[in-house]
């Protein structure tokens, strides 16, 4: 697969591809020096001959040799200081970078760039090339890889907009031109209110804007490690990003309805045979069954902590979280957020035993043999069954519910 | 500090919440516009001053508020409301949802008339505060994204406005003078009605100063403004431009039509007029933006419309003569005085707006209605003449309604679903009361009530002091009616208040759409259209309707336009039945009121796999899928067009769960990959469409693909209702049709049914059978396959496309049939015992067995019974009668039911036998352990009987005697010499027991696969028992070979008949007559036909039965054990001697007949080695059986396998 | 009983002396012939003198209290105006009110969500320096006014105590609620088995120390509270101390080895460490 064969179609036409080739352009994330000159190679490699623009922060490179891209490199105006995820600042630079350069498109790529295939770079680039609005990668993962994204993120994203991308914080973006202008407003505020490290949920903007949204399979790719926090915080503060997106945006999601249609399939990585050790889990959430009740029971109603009581009873190998459970959780909470119950900051820290819950009961799950990613749709679709329950109690958020 | 305390404080903060960073969802879509005039400003000259607002058409989506700073906190303690006080409660406005707040006049002023006598147009009146003051509000209520309207009075001022005491001073002609109308009579503009008649006798007064009469349409201390003098509209454009350049988003025009008089007219709406309102709007246009002005014409909507311009005057009017035919149409519970009044209003620009209002702090006015009218409004709302005022009753918004919650919800209702802005008055939100003992119209317009302390929380004065003294009436009075206990109250008027605004607000249709009157028969009933396209095309429709009358009312609406589409309750988003071509019907509680979004009907996904544990939420999915689907014609439904399209998917979704609630469904371990409807067969003259027996093809996960028998039947109406009382596990799925919910269910349960498959065997007469893709091409299919979503299809619908040929259903009876059915009518009814087939009965003499799971080829039952009943003659039997076959294409024969006649019985062994226990149990439970258990059975030892057993369980062991010697009998009957291939008895060879030991190694690796996966599963004793088990795999395996040990084996291992093949306590009848009949030859259902029809030992259905045996002991003990914890402990042993001595007496006695036989079974050790063989076989079986289906009962087999002998 | 007690006091009186009562007994030497009017105005006199040079001692202080007061009460208000401003102008809400301080401070809205944290600042300044006028002005009425009236003196001070004995009050509880929550959710997360106790414990303190606090600031009990929280802390550091030494020295060194163990998990690994067992959340 990775030669550096020529393709005779683009060679053939040089006029149309500079023409099109001014149109996208590649910002890259700021890299150590070798990985950059991987990434740049994988780049060389995925459009041959093409004199493609990338833009990085790292200041002047050289090429190598035979390659046709046009390296930019530029000082970032709004630096994030998260590089493991996209952040408000990047798509203000990635705005700026591409009316500077009057590129038609951006390819916008997050950390460990260099661990991302030359196929997937071709697809996301072909994806963006046919004028789809938001391009989102979809990765392979193992089974017990990107787990806040499968209980969480990417179940609630797709019941309350419609849309389907597997990863809606995926690293990887492709971008028209006006969609890179849209988030950049939006990430302007931030910015404009020295947050460049918010985080934006373009799959969210772009179901907003009615944009259209594809999905590409970028195959296996190192995530970059998240800096710094542990995981409650982690989760404080990504929880905490979706639900004020939420917020914001409840206009739109409560109408909302018609799912769009997944075309990509995402691949789980087998796992390896040690099943999880998911007792440490188990012990968080039974130790904050005992201690954090009296908080949950503020945000819970009276049918999800009976189950949780349950849960709570269950012996560790008969441990496992009913869907519609989880669902109601995260939506109650949601709700929570938005009617501040309690301190957001306590509410995301009193989610994280019920999240870790999930995750063991999850994970069991997968043990027995079901497909992790099988288990993840039924999950999707349990949210997407109580998206009624949110718009009711949204509309009418009365305490007395079931 | 404890919990109750935190909940407090939750409440408190939940409350409070705001649009801190993200502001509304309004403005953050139009964001880009303000960027983009920010980033062309520096080349503009003149750069346009925008509001608060982003967006230029934020009027159409506002709430406003109306309220008077005076009186609605204090903060000073002065007794009289300021801006300090106005600003500590701007949270509570925010949270009430208010957008825009329109603060009735606070400039200086004598205060005759409200405020609205003006002295200073460019300064706060100091009781209120300072311009500081209202600067400091006019950024905090920006902050928190609402905008500000205030008062612009330009019609008149105050006797005490410098300019009128300038003008009084003036000579005659000077600018000065002209400011105001003077003339020297006051017979000019003659005619012009009085519009304050309770207090002015003439629109002139003659003032001793000027020596003349100046003109006033109010009170005489308001001099109108003379708009002729160029001067007075340079003057209010500067006090204009003062407000609009600090920030004031908005200007409410007040008496806007009696600007400018002119003789020969009323004065009013005169068209200089109009010229004067443009001149104003062109300066806010040409220096502003995003400003509004909102003019006050007391005036019919047509005269109204002129103030609109084309859009290049007022931004909006109030919509006067609407409010009194709210309450009108409310109180003659008809809602024509509403239609009629909207009818009358005309159509207007696309950038202006109505503003709407129940009630605000003038009267209720009643000018814009027909004497008539008035009368009658008067009569309905204002009992005591003190609450009558001017042309109006002067009333608050709660009392008019008698406080009745359900009519002020209905008319807030009202007010935030018709086209235009709702405007609120301030305290209605809470349901305040009025004092109509204060004068003029101050009887609305007391202090905010806030909390229960002292003057309502509004202020910390001496109560005397306060401007107007709070209401304190027992009903309105503050101690009851007060923000604070309404926001505790959860229920409040406050809440529901809150919530419906923030319901509207997420409609932005109510704001800007259209509004189309449907007219319902009913004249009770309100139903509107809201209807707003966007330019993005997508489109919102509300449909709202109320109820006027206090009592329910049905009604219909025409919605033919919207067929097909779903509607949705819009407050707890609850979806209503899909709308179709018939008048679609609605019944409405006591002036109740309904909001309903129309949404086009969903599309469903049905790509996803389901697994068992989504199946609940499955059968929810399938639900939604259901009422998606258009409505079925019950009366035009033929199978044929049911299983097209979209019902065939829906079907096809549910089955899944259903089919695990099923107890005949015998596959509940494996995970159901596709379900897909083979054929059908319909029966003649079972309903509309007739009841038919589907044929269903199952595939799992693991490969492996099933077919299942499933009657369906469809009912509506009390048919539907009974099906749903007596067997609601029978349904399968609901859907809509035009005659209400039908159910598609298991057909069994209809009589027709039971009787037509009976006389299908009686007449042995034929069906034909259909398929769904014949079926599909038949009828034009491909369209209305792809009609629906790609992904909607299931991936087997490409498969069914290859036509096939279809196959009959046939009915054969036996020669036994006539002389058992007799004649006479029989009652048929469904067996209680259902199992993992389904049993018919017919009148207490015909039974038939309906198989569920098919497997081609002829089933062993019928076979065998055919074979005994014909061939061998063995009584012991249930006499067979006939049977139904599906003969495919192919003419090979499936069984698909088989009948019976029914024995005479009292139940069967097992029942039998656990009776016996039970009194066994009782009798040992007092004594002590036995001497002796006993030892197992077996063809080597001739042990005696202990004497413990004899004493206790003498009934067991003769019963199990003679089962043994019924059970030797019957297979000495299937040994009968015959030229039958099926049947002839054969000898063992090699290969034989070599295949009985693979399959019993197979047995044994399935079973402790699945024991090591359900492990975790089990209690502990249980599985310290199957870890046991576990451990000794290998010694298990080497005894399934032990039967083929020998070279000479073969040879001495007796015969192979054709045999019960599951036989066990549950497969024998007890008759009256103390004897036994065998029923259920069809071997283990898990098996494939082939396999158990294969010719076998007898020595396994011996096995089979003396597991049944330790299954009868040890469950009996359970059953005990359940009543009698305490003593059963010690009963082990007891249920150790029971099991032993019982079945050692069915061996000797079975052993004891077989022998007449020679041949038919081994010597005494090959027969043992080759009885422990199937023992563990069957026991593992059970074992497998236990952990799939009843995980409580796995103990059992698993101290079977661990009790036989080594 | 009150005329037998006369009688006594009369018998006494007579008793004592034996004569009646002379003033020149009392050594002092007294112009018996002055007049007695006299006497009485030049008491007057004399206490008015008093009373006025202790007025002329008093007014000053006074008057400087006042002007203090009033002083930066002006500056204040120009203070906080120009705070305001400057604040608005950099945007302090939108930067505080979601910055990345976050997680690790509280947010300042989460203590007072009905004020932006604007007002809130500028409203601090303010209170600040009209505080500040306050002890500059008692403390020149202090230097000012030395005279002997140790009520008004010990009064003053005494009420400007009390305002700030409240709000450490107040200030005491919110902070006890709020800590007594954050600690009980970070232990559980934190997997202390003693996440309850260690919640109850910090709010314990908390209001032990904001009660101290009062009362010290009171000036209330004065050495004996400080020497009983002094005590009462001191001792139940000792008991925790003397727990994980003894008692709970299992439980604690467990609790703690498993959180030990368990942290190369709970945070999400780097790429090197993921190959086996573990978990990646994001």
């Amino acid at each position: 697969m990775a030669t550096t064969n020529t393709t005779p179609d683009l060679s053939s036409h040089p006029g149309a591809q500079t023409e099109r080739d001014a149109g996208l352009l590649v910002s890259l994330p700021s890299l150590p020096p070798d990985s950059l000159q991987a990434t740049l190679a994988h780049l060389t490699e995925a459009f041959p001959g093409r004199p493609l623009l990338v833009t990085t922060p790292d200041g002047a490179q050289t090429l190598p040799s035979g390659s046709s891209l046009r390296v930019v490199p530029y000082t970032p105006v709004n630096a994030s200081a998260s590089p493991w995820v996209l952040a408000a600042a990047d798509f203000v630079n990635a705005y700026e970078l591409a009316q500077k350069n009057q590129a038609q498109s951006v390819l916008l790529l997050g950390g460990e760039t260099q661990s991302l295939s030359v196929d997937a770079l071709r697809s996301l680039a072909m994806s963006v090339e046919a004028k789809t609005d938001l391009t989102v990668a979809c990765y392979d993962l193992g089974p017990r890889e990107g787990l806040v994204n499968s209980a969480i993120l990417y179940p609630v994203t797709r019941a309350l907009y419609g849309v389907r991308p597997r990863f809606p914080l995926a690293v990887d973006l492709g971008l028209s031109l006006r969609m890179a202008e849209k988030l950049a407003t939006v990430a302007g505020r931030y910015t404009a209110g020295n947050q460049p490290d918010a985080l934006l949920w373009p799959v969210a903007e772009a179901a907003l804007a009615g944009f259209s949204i594809q999905e590409v399979e970028a195959g296996a790719r190192v995530l970059p490690p998240p800096a710094g926090l542990d995981l409650n915080g982690l989760l404080g503060m990504i929880a905490g990003s979706l639900f004020a997106d939420v917020d914001a945006k409840a206009a739109f999601w409560q109408r909302a309805r018609n799912l769009q249609p997944r075309l990509v399939q995402m691949q789980t990585i087998p796992p390896n045979d040690a099943p999880a050790d998911v007792k440490p889990m188990l012990d968080t959430f039974r130790l904050a069954y005992t201690n954090l009740h009296e908080l949950w029971s503020l945000v819970l109603p009276p049918a999800s902590l009976l189950g949780l009581k349950r849960l709570s009873q269950a012996p560790p190998n008969a441990f496992r979280m009913p869907d519609a459970l989880w669902a109601r959780i995260v939506y109650d909470f949601i709700l929570a957020y938005r009617l501040r119950t309690l301190n957001r900051g306590h509410l995301l820290g009193a989610l994280t035993p019920l999240y870790l819950a999930w995750v063991a009961s999850h994970l069991q799950l997968v043990d027995t043999g079901v497909a992790p990613e099988k288990h993840i749709e039924t999950l999707a679709t349990a949210f997407e069954a109580d998206k009624p329950y949110l718009v009711s109690r949204w509309r009418w958020p009365d305490r007395f519910n079931p | 500090m404890g919990p109750t305390g935190g909940i407090g404080s939750s409440l408190a903060f939940s409350f409070r919440r705001r649009h801190f960073l993200y502001g509304n969802p309004h403005s953050a879509a139009s964001l880009p516009l303000q960027i983009r005039i920010l980033r062309r400003g520096d080349q503009r000259v003149n750069v346009k001053k925008t509001g608060s607002a982003t967006d230029p058409l934020w009027y159409k989506d506002a709430i406003i508020y109306e309220l008077h700073v005076r009186a609605f906190a204090d903060s000073n303690g002065d007794g009289i409301g300021d801006f300090g006080g106005l600003m500590s409660r701007l949270d509570y406005l925010q949270d009430l949802g208010v957008t825009c707040i329109w603060l009735l006049p606070f400039f200086p002023s004598p205060l005759r008339d409200d405020g609205y006598d003006i002295a200073n147009y460019v300064d706060v009146n100091p009781s209120y505060g300072t311009l500081d003051d209202f600067r400091k509000f006019l950024d905090a209520a920006h902050l928190r994204g609402m905008q500000v309207m205030i008062e612009l009075v330009i019609n008149h001022t105050s006797d005490q406005h410098p300019w009128f005491k300038a003008a009084r001073l003036a000579p005659p002609g000077s600018p000065e003078r002209e400011m105001y109308v003077w003339s020297d009579t006051d017979k000019l503009y003659d005619g012009v009605r009085i519009i304050f008649t309770d207090t002015e006798k003439s629109n002139w007064t003659w003032d001793d100063q000027a020596k003349a009469f100046y003109w006033h349409r109010f009170f005489s201390h308001q001099p109108d403004l003379n708009f002729d003098n160029p001067r007075v509209m340079q003057e209010v454009l500067t006090a204009m431009r003062f407000w609009l350049d600090m920030g004031v988003d908005a200007l409410r025009l007040d008496a806007i039509p009696y600007l400018i008089e002119r003789d020969g007219t009323n004065c009013e709406n005169v068209p200089e007029t109009h010229v004067k309102i443009k001149e104003i709007r062109a300066v806010i246009d040409g220096e502003y933006g995003n400003r509004t002005i909102l003019a006050e014409a007391n005036m019919w909507p047509a005269d109204v419309r002129p103030y609109f311009g084309d859009g290049d005057e007022c931004h909006m009017a109030f919509h006067f003569p609407l409010m009194p035919r709210i309450y009108m149409a409310l109180r003659q519970e008809d809602r024509l005085p509403i239609t009629d009044i909207m009818a009358q209003t005309p159509e207007i620009p696309a950038n202006c707006q109505w503003g709407l209002f129940l009630r605000n702090h003038d009267e209720l006015t009643l000018e814009m209605v027909t004497d008539d009218e008035r009368d009658y409004m008067y009569l309905a709302y204002s009992a005591d003449p003190r609450m009558r005022i001017n042309v109006g009753i002067r009333r608050r918004l709660a009392p008019l309604v008698d406080n009745n919650r359900r009519r002020i919800e209905l008319l807030n209702s009202l007010l935030l679903s018709f086209p235009g802005t709702p405007i609120m008055y301030y305290g209605d939100e809470i349901g305040m009361g009025d004092n109509i003992y204060l004068g003029d119209r101050n009887g609305v317009r007391t202090p905010m009530q806030w909390n229960s302390d002292r003057n309502a929380g509004f202020s910390r004065c001496d109560p005397a002091r306060l401007y107007f003294p709070v209401v304190m009436d027992p009903i309105y009075g503050y101690q009851v009616v007060n923000v604070e206990a309404q926001l505790s109250d959860q229920s409040s008027l406050l809440h529901w208040t809150r919530n419906m605004i923030a319901l509207r607000k997420l409609f932005q249709v109510f704001g800007r759409g259209t509004l189309t009157f449907l007219n319902p028969d009913n004249r009770k009933i309100l139903a509107y259209l809201r209807k707003l396209e966007r330019e993005d095309g997508s489109n919102e429709i509300v449909l709202c309707v109320a109820n006027l009358s206090r009592f329910a009312q049905p009604c219909s609406l025409d919605l033919k336009e919207y067929e097909g589409m779903a509607p949705v309750e819009m407050l707890g988003y609850v979806p209503f039945p899909k709308i179709e071509a018939a008048p679609y019907a609605v019944t409405l509680s006591p002036y109740s009121f309904l909001w309903l979004e129309l949404q086009a009907a969903p599309t469903v996904d049905a790509s996803l796999e389901l697994s068992p544990e989504a199946a609940v939420l499955a059968t929810v999915d399938a639900a939604a899928h259901a009422e998606a689907t258009p409505l079925l014609d019950l009366a035009t439904t033929i199978w044929a067009t049911l299983l097209t399209g979209a019902t065939l998917a829906s079907i096809e979704t549910a089955l899944p769960a259903y089919l695990l609630r099923q107890r005949w469904f015998g596959a509940k371990s494996r995970v159901v990959q596709t379900i897909r409807i083979l054929d059908w067969a319909e029966l003649p003259g079972a309903g509309t469409p007739p009841a038919a027996l589907f044929y269903l093809s199952i595939s799992y996960t693991d490969g492996e693909t099933h077919t299942y028998q499933l009657p369906l039947a469809l009912s509506t109406g009390p048919d539907a209702d009974a099906i749903q009382a007596a067997a609601p596990n029978s349904i399968l799925l609901k859907l809509p049709t035009a005659e209400g919910p039908a159910l598609l269910y298991d057909a069994v349960n209809r009589k027709d049914l039971r009787e037509s498959l009976l006389s299908l065997i009686e007449a042995e007469s034929s069906l034909p059978m259909r398929d769904p893709v014949t079926v599909a091409t038949e009828a034009a299919a491909p369209a209305s396959l792809s009609a629906q979503p790609g992904e909607a299809v299931p991936p087997a619908a490409a498969e069914k496309l290859e036509p096939k040929p279809a196959g009959t259903i046939s009915g054969r009876k036996s020669s036994a049939f006539a002389g058992v059915r007799g004649t006479g009518a029989l009652v048929s009814r469904t067996g209680s015992a259902e199992q993992s087939n389904t049993s018919i009965l017919y009148g207490g003499k015909l039974i038939m067995k309906l198989f569920r799971r098919l497997q081609p080829g002829e089933n062993p039952d019928t076979e065998i019974g055919r074979f005994l009943t014909d061939v061998a003659h063995y009584p012991h039997i249930a006499p067979f009668l006939g049977e139904l076959d599906m003969i495919g294409p192919d003419g090979q024969p499936t069984t698909i039911a088989m009948l019976q006649g029914l024995v005479a019985n009292e139940g069967d062994g097992w029942a039998w036998f656990l009776e016996q226990l039970a009194q066994f149990y009782t009798s040992v439970a007092s004594v002590a352990g036995p001497s002796d258990t006993g030892c197992a059975p077996s063809f080597l030892n001739d042990a005696s009987i202990p004497s413990d057993a004899t004493a206790y369980a003498a009934a067991s062991i003769e019963a199990a005697a003679l089962l043994g010697r019924r059970t030797g009998e019957m297979h000495l009957a299937l040994a009968t010499e015959t030229t039958d291939p099926a049947f002839a008895a054969e000898h063992f060879s090699g290969d034989d027991l070599d295949i009985d030991a693979r399959r019993i190694d197979v047995q044994i690796t399935s079973t402790l696969e699945a024991l090591k996966r359900g492990l975790a599963q089990l209690k502990d004793l249980t599985a310290d028992a199957a870890a046991l088990l576990l451990s000794r795999r290998i010694e298990l395996y080497a005894r399934a070979h032990a039967i083929t040990g020998t070279a000479s084996g073969a040879a001495e291992s007796g015969m192979r008949t054709r045999i019960h093949g599951d036989y066990h306590l549950g497969q024998v009848l007890r008759t009256p007559d103390q004897d036994y009949v065998i029923l259920d030859f069809e071997g283990e259902p898990a098996r494939t036909l082939e396999e158990r029809r294969r010719k076998q030992s007898p020595l396994k259905d011996v096995a089979g039965m003396l597991r049944s045996f330790s299954y009868a002991a040890y469950s009996g003990l359970d059953a005990f054990a359940k009543t009698r914890p305490a003593e059963s402990r010690s009963l082990e042993p007891w249920a150790k001697l029971w099991q032993n001595t019982v079945s050692t007496a069915f061996l000797r006695a079975w052993s004891e007949t077989v022998s007449a036989k020679r041949g038919l079974i081994p010597s005494a050790p090959r027969a043992q080695a080759l009885l422990n063989a199937y023992l563990l076989e069957k026991a593992l079986y059970e074992l497998l059986y236990e952990l799939n289906n009843r995980p409580d009962w796995v103990r059992i087999p698993l101290a079977g396998i661990l009790a036989l002998e080594k | 009983m009150w005329h037998s007690m006369n009688h006594l006091m009369t018998a006494l009186q007579v008793d004592s002396t034996g004569q009646p009562v002379q003033y020149s007994n009392y050594g002092q030497p007294v112009v018996v012939d002055q007049s007695w009017w006299q006497q009485i105005t030049s008491a007057l006199t004399q206490s008015t003198q008093r009373v006025l040079e202790n007025l002329a001692h008093f007014l000053p202080g006074v008057v400087a209290l006042i002007i203090a007061l009033a002083l930066f009460t002006g500056i204040g208000a120009l203070a906080a105006f120009i705070l305001r401003k400057v604040l608005t102008a950099i945007k302090f809400d939108d930067r505080v009110g979601n910055g990345k301080s976050s997680s690790v401070i509280p947010n300042l809205q989460d203590w007072a969500p009905s004020h932006s944290p604007t007002a809130l600042v500028a409203r601090t300044a303010f209170w600040g320096f009209v505080l500040l006028g306050c002890v500059i002005g008692i403390s020149a009425f202090d230097s000012a006014y030395t005279g002997s009236s140790q009520v008004a003196l010990f009064l003053l001070p005494y009420l400007t105590h009390s305002v700030g004995a409240l709000l450490l009050f107040f200030a005491g509880n919110l902070i006890a609620r709020f800590l007594a929550r954050s600690v009980l959710i970070g232990a559980v997360n934190a997997q202390l088995q003693y996440a309850r106790f260690l919640s109850l414990g910090v709010k314990w303190l908390v209001l032990v120390l904001t009660a101290a606090m009062v009362l010290d600031h009171l000036q209330i009990g004065g050495l004996v509270v400080e020497l009983a929280f002094g005590i009462l802390f001191g001792g139940i550091v000792l008991t925790l101390s003397l727990a994980v030494g003894l008692g709970s020295r299992e439980i604690v060194s467990r609790s703690l080895e498993r959180n030990v163990e368990r942290a190369p998990e709970a945070v999400a690994p780097t790429p090197a460490a993921e190959a086996g067992e573990s978990l990646r959340h994001f």
